[in-house]
């Protein structure tokens, strides 16, 4: 599965649920957006160990990590990568 | 004469980090506010919604902070969290008020206040709320520590009111979030809070202009007179 896509695919649905309008750059901070906030921030872990299998560490929780979709992107390679 | 100077140099330290940290702009914008806005009630108008939350969207995940409701062995690291706030804090307390504190490990860092059971609450600005129906509970003064933001301590938060309004049968929640504080509307949003009314207001020398418009539609205009504001939360 091509994990850009998928990522792009889930914020669009969070997108559309939270009211947002406009186009999202891979490199567009999502917390300044308004894409992400405290709880959808919780979603999208819960969707990325669904999906890939990535651990949900608590305490390695940095919103910073999952900031944009490119570094969401480097965040599922890294944790799958580092589970295989 | 110990105290003034106390206070005094506090003001000093004061004025002398914002103009460090922020600049004169900063500083200039702050005794304008003090002089002529919200503090004395001279000049200020503005926008807030009173939200309400009738079911919790919960995330399965588990965050790594608790919720628990404080209990008197929390009270003096309570009053050490919030150093500026320690007067409030207190009167609270006094009046029986219930606090759920956001905990990792043992620190607190977060805490939101609980009122049950009232029929009317004096809300921001000094606008009366009355509650629809009895048995809601009104929240306010929802704080999470910054460095703590976005990682699952307001979560927690919203279970442990949740958990603690439902099991004393006082739901729905209701609480006041500023217009423009965005970031916390959305996130109460995505929890499942909604608009239930939003209030603009005018105040001119402490002649208060309320204007409520509810989601259903309906609107009131209310006034009073009130030249004093101890504060934005009156509750």
């Amino acid at each position: 599965m091509d994990i850009r896509a998928s990522i792009r695919t889930f914020l669009a649905g969070l997108m559309r649920a939270n009211g947002y309008e406009g186009e999202l750059r891979d490199d567009q901070s999502l917390v300044q957006a308004g894409v992400l906030d405290s709880l959808s921030i919780l979603m999208l872990l819960a969707y990325l160990n669904e999906t890939f299998g990535t651990v949900l560490d608590g305490d390695a929780v940095d919103p910073r990590l999952l900031d944009s979709v490119e570094a969401i992107e480097a965040f599922v390679r890294a944790r799958t990568l580092a589970l295989s | 004469m110990a105290p003034a100077r106390s206070g005094l140099n506090r003001m000093i330290q004061r004025v002398r980090g914002v103009l460090r940290d922020r600049g004169v702009g900063e500083l200039l914008r702050l005794v304008v506010a003090r002089t002529f806005m919200n503090q004395n009630a001279v000049l200020s108008w503005g926008r807030f919604h009173v939200c309400r939350l009738v079911s919790l969207r919960d995330v399965p995940v588990e965050v790594p902070y608790r919720a628990c409701v404080a209990t008197d062995g929390d009270f003096a690291r309570l009053l050490e969290t919030c150093p500026g706030e320690a007067g409030a804090i207190a009167d609270r307390w006094r009046r029986g008020q219930q606090c759920v504190l956001v905990k990792r490990g043992e620190r607190i860092v977060g805490a939101t206040w609980m009122i049950p059971g009232r029929r009317h609450i004096r809300t921001a600005y000094g606008w009366l709320f009355r509650v629809p129906a009895p048995g809601g509970t009104w929240c306010h003064n929802n704080h999470v520590e910054r460095e703590h933001r976005l990682r699952g301590a307001f979560l927690a938060g919203m279970r442990g009111m949740w958990s603690l309004a439902r099991s004393a049968g006082g739901v729905p929640l209701y609480g006041v979030i500023d217009a423009l504080n965005e970031t916390s509307l959305r996130s109460h949003r995505t929890a499942g809070w909604e608009v239930y009314v939003t209030v603009r207001f005018v105040i001119v020398f402490g002649f208060r202009v309320f204007l409520a418009q509810w989601a259903d539609g309906r609107t009131r205009i209310s006034a009073r007179f009130a030249p004093i504001v101890r504060g934005r939360h009156l509750v």
